[in-house]
């Protein structure tokens, strides 16, 4: 623990989350837990075709059932274009998506809503609606994407912040520093490493859900599993053509999201339904259409060129990235960016650095944020190549990473070139453990003893692989996150925030830093977050930014309320307001004596010069300061099934000061798991229409608790001078480790390299045998 | 939708004649089919209660030979905890789904439901298994190679349902394995099995059944893979000798599980995976009935 962090009395502790008892005891928390009467039940119809126009589209047999209150389609829906994509405004997506359309972009995509007395009724209306549709020719790879002639997925003219309509093309990115061609001219070896990731999916427990409903003054309510209600509000209120004062967005206790759930996807529809009809509207997805109609991880080829020297330091990284967002352009530009932000100034040693990519529509399942959020798809071919570079120089290589990774007091230039889509914002790194944590684990796994040795127990033989990553801490510059706290006259206080709890255990971590500057136990802090009328404004949780930017605004706003409670306990204890502390329920004078501060509100509020001690305080964060990662992973592969099975995973992170030890590791385990299926098991299997084959949880296998190897979260802590208590970050580094880890692992073991996601015993068993003949 | 519980063998014969109900043991197929829609059936018969369709014993049977025998309702859970069965069928067991499936499973819905995947279908055909069939008239006994007639398709008749498994005494005394491969450990269906049975006399393999399952659309025994390895010893034989004769016997398909290539592949090294396990035993393991 560093020295700073030693003496907190809240933060730091492993205290049990502020919502853990109601949801073990299945207190009805949750967006479909509410029940509301004369609530309608709303289905939704989807496209059978990848591309398509809709001739014509015929509803009144299912208006006239009776049970049926509503049906809509593109001919009675707003027009607005927009963006499904819950980014800060405005958004770095194209504006490409309208409510409904007459034309369909992928199996799946939106076709008519219907609402009804129950969900039987609202299935039987759903398939009496007749639909004429004309079929078209579908683009259904990245590489048919931008081929002549290719046909043109958003023809449409109203669509808006698209880089190249006719060629399918989203988003296009073209970084440079200093010369790479040069570079790999002057390098003494070059490697050169093309990977693929599949389609896959976040699977939330909980699938999109919405429950809409209108209060006594005909404001319209969305309670929503969203990790971003503040943007649920923004663009509902646009799509919708409604005021924004019109609405309120309410996010219960969610059942995750990875993601997912920074898009708005149901809500403008149950919305326009209970406008419609002043009844509640309840709209659920089931698993089937999750897969179908909801968002994944963006597919992408990244081609890595890496040129060295003799000695092992890099002089040329070259990262070229092709990504896939599916029908609509939802996160395109900025995964895309990602892959190459959230990388490259991890080799920052490199003089000569070139990041370019685009980002294409198919007609096939849309992309979105997925943790990792594209840095997980570019550690792959870039940690292989690091792998490879290793062997070809006959290096060791943790050593061979070791001379060339960012280090404390550092700075990359692409922190600047390259930031959420436009430029970046230029920092050095003001912590960095990544040394200690690359030693700790490296001992850990037994690098030195198992490394190289293939140990063959039957056809299953054992290797060791490793990886390194950085990521951010949200969006500089861009990201705001605002806290209120007010004190009651019992010595507690509310602490509101708009930060968004998707379970990750937000709610608990800000209220232990409000709780350690208040100096009072944690349940002293009454947590209200993510409704759009009680709570300020936040962006919502994604980019790894609530503990960092939201912490901060919780920081700041408990200092405040601080600076509030001394300036009132000052006459009470004689005493001059700056050399009081905050301690057990109480503010402390120099000289020992004290006031309880339950008593230092009731002066504030009945006795003297009254007032409510409350504050609210907002963070920018002006620079995004990277957690690092250190994965160690062993595999057995069996050499007659091609079967991986990961035998031990060793993770050890620099994440500044963990708020809450337990939830950080926390964190990081589900984030393992998360990449381990991924790296192993988890793909949308398409059709060569386009459409999902596997939609269930049944034949798409995330892995089980029998999956789950032998893991070492180990926290190697650091101080962060710009974060709150000193934390950064830990919600999505981790995912981005097993794949490469593992890959390596596997060459380690069998001497195969596998550029393919997900290693399927099959591809193992494959990339054996041509590697034999 | 009725719903009935004959409370015993005869009477669930009758109102499945009557009826030409749908049987249901432990639901965990025919729950899923009636929620998917693949099949509305009007008539329930519930017989998972009836207690002489439950448990594992030493019976006599319609041959006069001694058997193991095995209730249609004995749960895939009690088979894979049993010391009196053979070690392939308490394996194959043990591969079904998750604790929550295994203990509401049966045995009889495995087979009657003749998912060509189903984890229990190569073990029962390696073990020589008989199948007694019960109609309101009374029983036929069928081996379990001609009970298969496809996926989920069977002999059975409208009017008839499983009763007993019976496994010969003598397979008790058998060296057994079974080997599959899923996508993940746990709630995974087979891509590909295999079951191997033999008795090992002066070291080498005899009286052998190797059958596979996942790879054809019933469960198949490798005749020619038994007739090339009877009389061998285990190690004269490698994986690549016995390939042939296995890719002969198969017809995979590709589907979102695998490919038929893969199949193919996976199926040998299974085979030969669960030879080795049978080789590095000279009898059979399981205590109490028949052995
Ligand atoms: C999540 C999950 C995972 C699964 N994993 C596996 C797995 O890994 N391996 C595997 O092999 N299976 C698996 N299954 C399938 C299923 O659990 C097994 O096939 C089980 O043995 C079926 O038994 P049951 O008693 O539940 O059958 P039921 O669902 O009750 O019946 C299945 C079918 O057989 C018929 N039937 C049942 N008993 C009789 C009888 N005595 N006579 C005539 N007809 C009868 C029924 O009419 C029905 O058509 C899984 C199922 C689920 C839901």
């Amino acid at each position: 623990m560093s020295d700073r962090a030693k003496n907190f009395a809240t933060v730091g502790k492993s205290l049990r989350k502020v919502d853990g008892v109601a949801l073990v005891t299945g207190k009805p928390e949750f967006v479909a837990d509410l029940q509301l009467p004369d609530t309608l039940i709303v289905k939704v119809l989807g496209s059978p075709f990848a591309h398509a126009r809709i001739v014509s589209i015929d509803v009144s047999a299912a208006e006239a059932m009776p049970g049926v209150a509503c049906v809509l389609t593109h001919k009675n829906t707003p027009t607005t274009r927009h963006t499904t994509a819950g980014q800060g405004f405005p958004e770095p997506s194209p504006y490409d998506t309208r409510m409904f359309e007459n034309k369909v972009r992928f199996v799946g995509d939106r076709v008519a809503a219907v609402a009804a007395d129950s969900e039987e009724i609202a299935e039987a209306a759903l398939k009496a609606i007749r639909v004429e549709y004309e079929e078209l020719p579908a683009v259904l790879s990245i590489d048919e994407a931008r081929r002549d002639g290719a046909p043109v997925i958003h023809d449409e003219p109203d669509s808006t912040g698209i880089y190249d309509v006719v060629r399918n093309i989203v988003a296009d990115v073209d970084i440079d520093v200093g010369d790479v061609v040069q570079g790999f001219d002057e390098s003494d070896e070059i490697v050169e490493v093309t990977c693929e990731t599949q389609y896959a999916q976040h699977t939330p427990i909980e699938t999109h859900v919405v429950l809409s409903y209108l209060d006594s003054a005909n404001r319209l309510v969305l309670r929503t599993s969203t990790q971003v209600p503040f943007h649920v509000r923004r663009i509902v209120a646009q799509t919708l053509g409604i005021p924004m004062q019109q609405i309120r967005v309410i996010k219960p206790r969610i059942g995750g999201g990875f993601g997912t759930k920074q898009e708005i996807l149901l809500e403008d529809v149950a919305g326009l339904i209970s406008m419609r009809t002043g009844r509640p509207a309840l709209l659920s997805l089931t698993r089937k259409e999750e897969f179908a109609s909801s968002r994944t991880r963006h597919p992408m080829r990244v081609r890595v060129k890496l040129g060295a020297m003799k000695d092992g330091r890099l002089h040329a990284i070259e990262m070229e990235a092709t990504s896939n967002t599916g029908a609509y352009g939802s996160h395109g530009l900025t995964v895309l960016a990602n892959t190459g932000s959230k990388t490259l100034p991890l080799y920052n040693k490199a003089p000569n650095a070139h990041f370019y990519g685009q980002a294409v529509y198919t007609n096939l399942p849309v992309g979105g944020a997925y943790r990792g959020y594209g840095a997980t798809q570019g550690y792959f071919p870039l940690e292989t190549a690091m792998d490879e570079m290793a062997d070809r120089l006959g290096m060791d290589p943790i050593e061979l990473r070791r001379i060339n990774h960012i280090q404390l007091g550092e700075t990359s230039p692409i922190f600047e070139k390259l930031g959420e889509g436009r430029e970046g914002v230029s920092q050095t790194v003001k912590s960095c453990e990544l040394p200690r944590c690359i030693e700790i684990g490296s001992e850990r796994i037994g690098w030195s003893k198992k490394r190289g040795k293939r140990l063959t127990i039957g056809p299953w033989v054992h290797g060791i692989g490793m990886s390194i990553m950085m990521q951010g801490s949200g969006i500089p510059e861009i990201d705001m996150a605002a806290a209120t706290i007010k004190m009651n006259e019992d010595g507690s206080f509310n602490l509101l925030i708009g930060a968004t709890d998707l379970g990750t255990g937000s709610d608990t971590i800000l209220a232990q830093i409000a709780a350690e500057v208040l100096g009072v136990p944690l349940d002293k802090m009454l947590v209200v977050s993510s409704d759009t009328d009680l709570t300020p404004f936040d962006v919502g949780a994604y980019a790894s930014s609530t503990t960092y930017v939201s912490g901060m605004a919780v920081q700041r706003a408990a200092e405040k309320v601080r600076d509030q409670i001394v300036r009132v306990a000052a006459p009470l204890l004689d005493a001059s307001a700056d050399e009081l502390t905050l301690r057990d329920n109480a503010v402390f004078a120099p000289a020992g004596t004290s006031v309880s501060l339950a008593r230092v509100c009731q002066r504030a509020m009945y006795e003297t010069d009254q007032f409510q001690i409350g504050a609210t305080a907002s963070c920018v964060p002006h620079e995004s300061p990277a957690p690092f990662l250190a994965n160690f992973a062993e595999v057995a592969v069996n050499r007659e099934t091609g079967k991986v099975k990961v035998v031990h995973y060793v993770a050890a992170v620099d994440c500044g000061v963990a708020i809450n030890p337990q939830l950080a590791e926390g964190q990081m385990e589900g984030a393992i798991v998360n990449g381990i299926g991924y790296a192993l098991t988890e793909e949308m299997i398409l059709s060569s229409k386009g459409r999902v084959r596997n939609p269930s949880l049944f034949d798409y296998k995330i892995p089980g608790m029998l999956d789950v190897p032998p893991m070492d979260i180990i926290l190697v802590e650091s101080y962060e001078p710009t974060g709150p208590m000193g934390a950064k970050s830990v919600g999505e580094i981790g995912i981005n480790g097993p794949i490469p880890t593992i890959a390596n692992a596997i060459y380690d073991a069998v001497g195969i390299r596998l550029t393919e996601t997900p290693f399927t015993p099959e591809r193992v068993l494959q990339a054996m045998k041509e590697a034999s003949s | 939708m009725r719903y009935l519980k004959p409370s015993s063998v005869s009477e669930a014969a009758d109102v499945l004649e009557s009826s030409r109900g749908m049987i249901l043991a432990g639901g965990t197929d025919a729950y899923v089919y009636m929620a998917e829609g693949f099949c509305h059936p009007e008539t329930l018969i519930d017989i998972s209660s009836i207690d002489t369709l439950r448990g594992i014993y030493v019976a006599t049977d319609d041959r006069e030979e001694e058997v193991i025998r095995i209730g249609a309702c004995t749960t895939i859970a009690e088979i894979a905890a049993s010391q009196d069965l053979p070690t392939c069928l308490r394996q194959g067991a043990r591969a079904v789904g998750s604790p929550q499936i295994r203990n509401l499973g049966t045995i009889g819905g495995n087979v009657c439901n003749a998912s060509p995947c189903g984890d229990t279908l190569a073990p029962l055909l390696c073990l020589d298994a008989r199948f007694v069939l019960r109609a309101s008239g009374g029983t036929r006994v069928i081996a379990c190679e001609d009970f298969f007639t496809g996926p989920k398709k069977t002999v059975l008749k409208p009017n008839e349902f499983l009763e007993f498994i019976e496994l010969p005494a003598s397979s008790c005394g058998k060296a057994s394995a079974f080997r599959m491969i899923g996508n993940r450990k746990g709630q995974a269906i087979s891509q590909a099995n295999a079951s191997v049975s033999l008795v090992m006399v002066d070291g080498r393999m005899s009286d052998l059944r190797v059958a596979v399952g996942s790879v054809a659309p019933v469960p198949l025994r490798l005749g020619k893979l038994e007739e090339f390895l009877t009389g061998k010893r285990v190690k004269e034989v490698s994986l690549a000798m016995f390939k042939e004769p296995i890719l002969e016997g198969i017809r995979p398909i590709d589907d979102v599980r695998s490919s038929a290539s893969y199949r193919q592949e996976v199926t040998v090294a299974l085979v030969f995976d669960a030879l080795a396990e049978c080789a590095s035993k000279d009898s059979g393991e399981c205590e109490g009935a028949g052995a």
